[in-house]
């Protein structure tokens, strides 16, 4: 099987036992690998809490890892999230995914409880299950420092122990997580403090020549690209690259979503940054972009969505406690954007005014469900609101915090927000691209023309990208055009454009029946209330008004239609069997 | 939907292109919307293709003629020699008919195909602008093939087309503002409407046409950029603002053009160097000094890199007012104003054509 191992690795922790496995040609072949691969695979056991013995983790590496590839330093981790009760993917990048394809295989599935903490360690083909009672209270880097740069590492911090149900696992040395959705709290249900792999087997490839002649297209592509390699693009910055721009269009969630721009932005944008720190540029394996950054002692440079949330959704311009609550977040396994916005929450709902120093404290509360305050925030924004009878001031879909796109800017960001299969996310269609980053063409931020069809392509492609694996950054250039070249090179196969179009709605269409049969329906394919009757803050040459529902219904409704689902959001033929 | 198929529909008339009545342009929603009645097999294309938007265009002359003799080979495939189409499209593929199964088959792997009867089939995954901006890249990238293959097989061009092909008239701007510069440079087909890119400096700040904006439809596309850039903003720039940026920093000038001119790019990809080694890769790095009509040819690719033009342009552009790009189109400045800039690109059009025209004609 080229671009695969052929082998999987099942952990069970209430047994301590482990098997090794083939991989099922049939799997590969319907799924791909990475999200494909983890959702069909924990299809048959969807209903099962978060936090129970049963629900697996997976960790799911995909064609391309490992390989010459561009990108193709990325994996998916997925289970169900104890935040939004959904089906849930991270992608994460790094170089896990590249350690464990190279130990052998082409996916981890981890079951059971521990009755102590315990953690992996996957050298080669030799798995081990051992104590891991060492290291619990212990934050992410002590935790990184133990095992140095010998092993590549996944690892849950105190929140995870502490079940917040907004807990990231936090990979390598830091920069990488798998953030959102609470997917530390499973680990940390399961008593799984870490799991550190390595390994040195080759990836076969099936045609070397081919994949050098399809890459060399994608690198042409990559350099065209303003928002790639441009001189204000994510190579040169980051993805603090778009604060200005975000700004400018004015759709910068501020307090709460209250407001759609907040005037000292510029205090932590890109150019702020450089100033403030001599950043280097790192990345992923296998990537050329390298869009992370770091500044003295590696210490990460947050990321835009931190910048926005931990900065204008907080009212604080302190590029200082930014850095810090980034750092804090990274040390303790939390996701920023859910920390940020429910501390938002929070500070609208109860009226206080605090001193930004008073992030950190609460950021800390959360972590350690300090008292009664740490432990009701530890649960998210909605479920916090919901207690205090204020279900409205979550900003939320599906209870997963919204990032830093304010819907009332980008109405593309409004549906995809609400269809998304895992909540309030940016990233299942990234309408951000064409509304605001006019690639690959712009198209009108104020209206749902069309936006059904390309959000239901949208979401099709990313599903894809998840799954082969590769990075979604890559996509401001490149389309699936060049990654059909790149797949069939690696694999032998004959995909091409529509064919891969064809597993991505399969895939999303398998995750919307997954929640369906988790209640989910139209209901829950909604934005708060605020959007829909609230102005955002407007200038003399933008308008941001309050979405028009009857318009966003309407659209909602074309893209059921296109997912064939019904007027409920629910699909109505399902694929009998996930695989 | 219908809105804008209507819309750009127009623009492939307008910019001479295509026949609207002979010409099938379909975009979809929920459901499919079109120009005209369709069969019954293009209507249920959308249900096999996640696209968005489909043009099935019949050319008009010139480019009829052009197409048509371009497929009258056997060939399966045609791989366009200018730097940009080959940049986004890689390579044509031929169909021999125009149907369902054929256009599927074909748009699975390309974002555009020619068919023997000479039609161009394109699909936009967006909008239905992309489908429109794919057509009209196409035909650009066959133009400019047909001639170059033409003169460089020593070939003379019929006098069936040559007759068709016009000299450009000039044009005095009114107010000389950038949204009227946008509009003659595409009336003047100087430049595709989605191509090129035209920007000024005033006060340190380099006001710039927006990345995939329409040069005819500028006003709420111009990007403001500090020169020292201290906002990143310009993320939303044209792909070449960094040469635009450097060209300012480097010399007096104060306004640049970039268009697309179709016989300055022919121009510069004819070659007579012998020995030389570079291959196909001409387009990437020319050691050679070359001029046309006084005007220096550079290589450079579109973006950043090594090889890219940001390397090259502006070095070039301290010894002239223009600098062309091989492959590629030419960059034009000025101290004074946009209409200089569009002076500048139509006498070297009209050179480049005449010259082509004068001495290889049957
Ligand atoms: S662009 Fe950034 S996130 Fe994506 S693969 Fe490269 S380094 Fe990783
Ligand atoms: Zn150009």
């Amino acid at each position: 099987m080229f671009g695969y191992t052929g082998k999987n690795l099942k952990i069970d922790l209430t047994t301590k036992s482990f098997e090794i496995f083939d991989t099922d040609e049939v799997l590969c072949k319907r799924y791909l690998g990475g999200r494909g691969f983890g959702v069909s695979i924990i299809s048959d056991r969807i209903t099962k809490d978060p936090f129970s013995e049963e629900i697996p983790i997976i960790f799911a590496t995909g064609p391309l890892l490992a390989t010459p590839s561009v990108t193709s330093g990325r994996m998916s981790v997925i289970s169900r999230s104890p935040l939004t009760n959904t089906v849930f993917d991270s992608s994460v990048g790094g170089r896990f995914g590249t350690s464990l394809k190279k130990a052998g295989f082409d996916y981890l599935e981890i079951v059971g409880m521990s009755d102590k903490w315990v953690g992996i360690v996957i050298d080669g083909g030799l798995v081990r299950i051992e104590d891991g009672t060492w290291a619990s209270g212990l934050n992410t880097k002590q935790v990184f420092e133990h095992f140095k740069d010998k092993y590549s590492t996944a690892v849950i911090g105190i929140a995870g122990e502490n079940l917040v149900r907004f807990a990231s696992i936090v990979f390598d040395n830091g920069h990488y997580h798998a953030g959102r959705g609470g997917l530390g709290a499973v680990m940390g249900y399961k008593r799984l403090k870490y799991i550190a792999v390595r390994g040195d087997n080759p990836i076969q490839i099936h045609h070397p020549d081919s994949l050098k002649t399809a890459v060399k297209d994608v690198m042409r592509l990559l350099r065209a690209s303003p928002a790639i390699y441009g001189e204000f693009g994510l190579h040169r910055y980051g993805t603090a690259c778009l604060v200005d721009v975000i700004h400018a269009k004015r759709l910068e969630p501020t307090e709460n979503f209250k407001k759609t721009f907040f005037e000292h932005s510029s205090r932590y944008s890109a150019y702020a940054i450089n100033h403030n720190y001599k950043s280097i540029s790192s990345g992923c394996n296998g990537c050329p972009i390298l869009c992370k950054k770091t500044g003295k002692d590696e210490m990460p440079i947050p990321e835009y969505e931190t910048l926005s949330h931990f900065g204008a959704l907080n009212c604080n311009y302190s590029l200082e406690i930014i850095t810090e609550a980034n750092r804090l977040c990274n040390l303790y396994g939390l996701d920023t954007i859910s920390t940020a916005s429910t501390i938002a929450c929070y500070k609208e709902i109860s009226g206080q005014v605090f001193e930004p120093k008073g992030i950190l404290q609460l950021i800390h509360d959360i972590a350690h469900r300090n008292g009664n305050l740490g432990f009701i925030l530890g649960e998210g924004s909605l479920r916090y609101a919901d207690s205090v009878g204020m279900r409205h001031l979550s900003m939320s879909v599906k209870g997963l915090e919204l990032p830093a796109y304010d819907p009332r800017g980008s109405y593309g960001m409004a549906l995809g927000y609400a269809v998304s299969n895992r909540g309030g996310c940016h990233l299942r269609a990234y309408p951000i691209s064409h509304e605001i980053l006019r690639k690959p063409v712009a198209t009108d931020r104020f209206s749902f023309e069309g936006k059904a069809r390309i959000i239901k392509i949208a979401e099709d492609t990313n599903a894809i990208i998840d799954s082969l694996t590769a990075c979604k950054f890559i996509f401001f250039a490149v389309s699936l055009e060049e990654f059909a070249n790149i797949l069939n090179a690696v694999t032998g196969l004959t995909h091409n454009v529509q064919s891969l179009l064809e597993i991505g709605d399969r895939i999303c269409r398998l995750e919307r029946v997954l929640n369906n049969k988790n209640g989910f329906t139209s209901k829950d394919d909604d934005l708060p209330q605020r959007f829909f009757e609230e102005e955002g803050s407007s200038s003399k040459n933008v308008k941001i008004r309050p979405i028009n529902r009857q318009d966003f219904l309407d659209a909602r409704g074309r893209y059921y239609t296109l997912r064939g689902a019904d007027k409920q959001g629910r699909i109505i033929i399902a694929d009998e069997k996930a695989h | 939907m219908k809105r804008l198929i209507e819309k750009y529909l127009k623009k492939l008339e307008q910019q001479g292109l295509v026949n609207p009545k002979e010409t099938v342009f379909i975009a979809s929603d929920d459901r499919v919307y079109s120009n005209t009645r369709l069969s019954k097999s293009l209507v249920t294309i959308f249900d096999e293709m996640n696209i968005n938007s489909l043009i099935i265009a019949k050319p008009v002359e010139p480019y009829k003629k052009i197409i048509e003799s371009l497929v009258v080979s056997k060939d399966k495939v045609i791989i366009p020699q200018d730097c940009e189409t080959r940049t986004f499209f890689h390579d044509f593929p031929v169909i021999e008919k125009v149907n369902k199964q054929s256009i599927i088959q074909a748009l699975s792997k390309r974002k555009s195909a020619v068919s023997r009867d000479g039609r161009v089939v394109a699909y936009g995954m967006v909008s239905p602008e992309q489908a429109y901006i794919n057509i009209s890249s196409t035909f650009f990238s066959l133009f400019v093939k047909y001639f170059v293959d033409r003169i460089n097989l020593k070939e003379a061009i019929p006098k069936a087309i040559y007759n068709l092909i016009k000299e450009i008239q000039p044009l005095n701007l009114k107010e000389g503002s950038i949204f009227e510069a946008g509009k003659a440079l595409v009336s003047l087909r100087l430049v595709d409407s989605y191509f090129g890119n035209i920007s000024f400096i005033n006060d340190g700040l380099i006001h710039i046409s927006q990345t995939g904006s329409s040069l005819d439809e500028l006003e709420d596309t111009i990007v403001t950029v500090p020169l020292d850039m201290s906002s990143t903003n310009g993320i939303i720039a044209s792909s070449e603002f960094s040469t635009h940026r450097s060209v300012y920093l480097n010399t007096d000038f104060r306004y640049i053009i970039h268009g697309h001119p179709p016989f300055t790019v022919i121009q510069s990809m004819l070659c007579d160097e012998r020995d030389c080694v570079r291959g196909d890769m001409c387009y990437q790095s020319c050691k050679k000094e070359r001029y046309f009509a006084g005007i220096p040819i550079v290589s450079g690719e579109i973006g950043t890199g090594t090889n890219a033009l940001v390397n090259t342009v502006p070095n070039a552009m301290k010894q002239s007012n223009a600098v062309i790009v091989y492959g590629h189109g030419i960059f034009v400045a000025s101290k004074e104003g946009f209409q200089q800039c569009l002076d500048e690109i139509i006498r070297i059009e009209n050179t480049a054509l005449m010259d082509i025209l004068r001495t290889k004609r049957s």
